[in-house]
């Protein structure tokens, strides 16, 4: 069902259909679906048609009015904790965990009657750019089954892609919402680092990692922001401000694509671009300027190091994060064991219970940590991060947004990357600078390749200006125009 | 350091994981190519002036006291190993001879 939020919510206004006839089709659709693109984990059936049904009596009720998300049936990822619940993060450690609090994230959309379908598949912890490496198998790309849907959010984009969730909330810890957004065709958006509480959502790299929504559009995407920001006092990274409230400014302000001044890293640009992605990038710059848009050369000359300070950053955290994981206070245990000491539990339940690629990462963290190694690794990391963020601000002293592709190539097969993890890292070159520079950032789809594949365009602004970031995307994806879906389901 | 063998050994072992003998060569692999990639940042020079721990300055810690409360039985609901009200796991004190 390609309903956006706004327009279920319309029709609930007028009495056009009832959150049960919505979730009805949404059920239908994954029937249909879902078997073909493996982007849930797990779906609550039966307690969603029963939440749908309370709701149905309440459509006069000052709660539909006060609320854009009454009766939104969405997903969440499935690193997010919802009480009483499974949430696996996508590995065997965890396949049987049951969540006994509920996140910030889904106590803010729930307290607002939205209706959660389900829980969307992704990289195991997070760890990936593909949604190859979950423990329940790949999901695929609805827009062409035999390509990845991006990770590690990748079942919360095809869902939303694939029209069987009318939105889901995602995490991005370096491109994790905005690339599988644009391999899937929709919206991708990761606030600045801080807004969105982290209370209740599987930690991998603490000091990056942020919860954003994937949606069909770039107003739902603030009308979703502005429910589950703000500060929570769970959370000690979370800022202190009150919720967004970009939504109203959004459709009620003034003001036009000639309002703002655009950045383009033309050097960071310069290789490793497919020549697709060029030229419709370059395309669409020649458009910007052509209706008035001021377009400016700005240099980000540190962003070279981003790859490489990210994979010393994240792991380095998520080696301490992923070190509870023991199989005693929870996650997968060997039954059949018979240790000889405690040690031998531990090293029994990580390595049975760990995928390869968070193996890797947590023993690229430990190797950059340990004795020896802490000043050529993570020191000098760090300092890259801050030069970045420099570079990043002094930029936007000139400009108001800095634009690229999201990503520097199409949707790539099944497959095809899976054993070479460097080629994989380096696909989130584009979108790794704003994680280390906190910014807020957004992909939003612009065209079809001659393939039929989604090209997105990545926008990023200063810290905490996620206002001006969506006005801009906003009028950016009025001029283009998009509003494809996938033709294969 | 270079990267083989008895470095992928030494960091699995102090990462509490145990990789498979018919996986450790590609691990290695791997491991190698990640690690000369992330080399690239022996070129980043270090500045004393530039004051990399102020991406802390927007928060703040909050008042020491309770705002969410498990009860035992919600604490040990994943425990694999429980007696009565606590965890249980392999004895870790030798016995006294």
């Amino acid at each position: 069902m390609f309903k956006t939020i706004e327009e279920i919510h319309l029709g609930y206004l007028n009495k056009d259909f009832c959150p049960s006839e919505v979730v009805k089709e949404y059920l239908k659709d994954i029937d249909k679906n879902e078997a073909k693109i493996n982007s849930f984990v797990e779906i609550f059936r039966e307690d969603l048609k029963d939440n749908a049904k309370k709701l149905d009596d309440q459509l006069g009720s000052d709660k539909l009015k006060k609320s854009l998300l009454f009766g939104i049936p969405l997903s969440l990822k499935d690193i997010f904790l919802v009480k009483n619940y499974k949430c696996s993060c996508g590995s065997k450690m965890l396949k049987d965990y049951i969540s006994n609090y509920d996140s910030t994230v889904y106590e803010r959309l729930n307290v607002q009657s939205s209706l959660i379908i389900g829980k969307n598949n992704m990289d195991e912890f997070a760890m990936g750019s593909s949604t190859e490496t979950s423990f329940f198998g790949p999901t695929f790309n609805p827009w062409d089954l035999s390509r990845v849907p991006g990770g590690s959010s990748g079942g919360s984009a095809a869902s939303v892609s694939a029209g069987t969730s009318c939105f889901s909330v995602g995490t991005d810890t370096g491109g994790s919402i905005r690339q599988p957004a644009s391999f899937c065709g929709v919206v991708g958006l990761k606030p600045s680092y801080g807004r969105v509480s982290r209370f209740g959502m599987i930690a991998f790299s603490s000091s990056l990692d942020q919860a954003g929504p994937i949606t069909q559009n770039v107003k739902d995407s603030a009308i979703v922001l502005d429910s589950i920001s703000g500060f929570d006092p769970k959370d000690s990274t979370s800022i202190n401000l009150p919720p967004t409230t970009i939504y109203e400014s959004l459709v009620n302000d003034k003001y036009s694509l000639k309002d703002f001044k655009i950045g383009v890293p033309y050097d960071l640009l310069e290789t490793g671009l497919d020549d697709e992605i060029r030229t419709n990038f370059e395309n669409l710059i020649k458009n910007l300027e052509n209706l008035g848009c001021k377009i400016i050369d700005i240099k980000i000359p540190n962003a070279k190091f981003s790859v490489a300070t990210y994979y010393i950053i994240a792991p380095c955290e998520a080696s301490s994060n992923l070190s509870r994981f023991d199989g005693i206070r929870y996650g997968y245990s060997d039954k059949n064991l018979d240790p000889k000491d405690l040690e031998e539990v531990y090293i029994n339940n990580r390595s049975k219970g760990f995928g390869n690629e968070v193996k890797r990462r947590i023993m690229l963290g430990t190797y950059a940590l340990s004795s020896g190694y802490y000043d050529a690794y993570y020191l000098k990391a760090v300092h890259a991060k801050k030069l970045i963020t420099n570079d990043f601000n002094i930029a936007f002293n000139d400009v108001d947004c800095v634009i690229s592709p999201t990503c520097p190539e199409l949707p790539f097969k099944v497959g095809e990357k899976v054993n070479d993890p460097l080629k994989m890292y380096l696909s989130d070159i584009l979108t790794i600078p704003a994680n280390l520079a906190q910014l807020p950032s957004i992909s939003i789809p612009i065209s079809l390749s001659k393939n039929n594949l989604p090209l997105g365009l990545q926008l990023t602004s200063q810290k905490l200006d996620e206002e001006k970031l969506l006005k801009i995307a906003y009028s950016i994806e009025k001029e283009v125009g998009f509003n494809s879906h996938p033709s294969i389901l | 350091m270079s990267v083989d063998k008895e470095l992928v050994l030494k960091i699995s072992n102090l990462s509490k994981l145990d990789i498979k003998d018919n996986d450790l060569d590609i691990f290695i692999k791997n491991f190698k190519e990640i690690v000369e990639y992330i080399d690239l940042l022996d070129s980043v020079s270090i500045d004393t002036k530039v004051n990399v721990d102020d991406f802390n300055k927007d928060y703040s810690m909050r008042d020491d006291t309770e705002v969410i409360k498990l009860t035992n039985d919600q604490v040990l609901l994943n425990a694999n190993n429980k007696e009565d009200k606590f965890f249980s796991v392999k004895k870790v004190i030798e016995d006294e001879e």
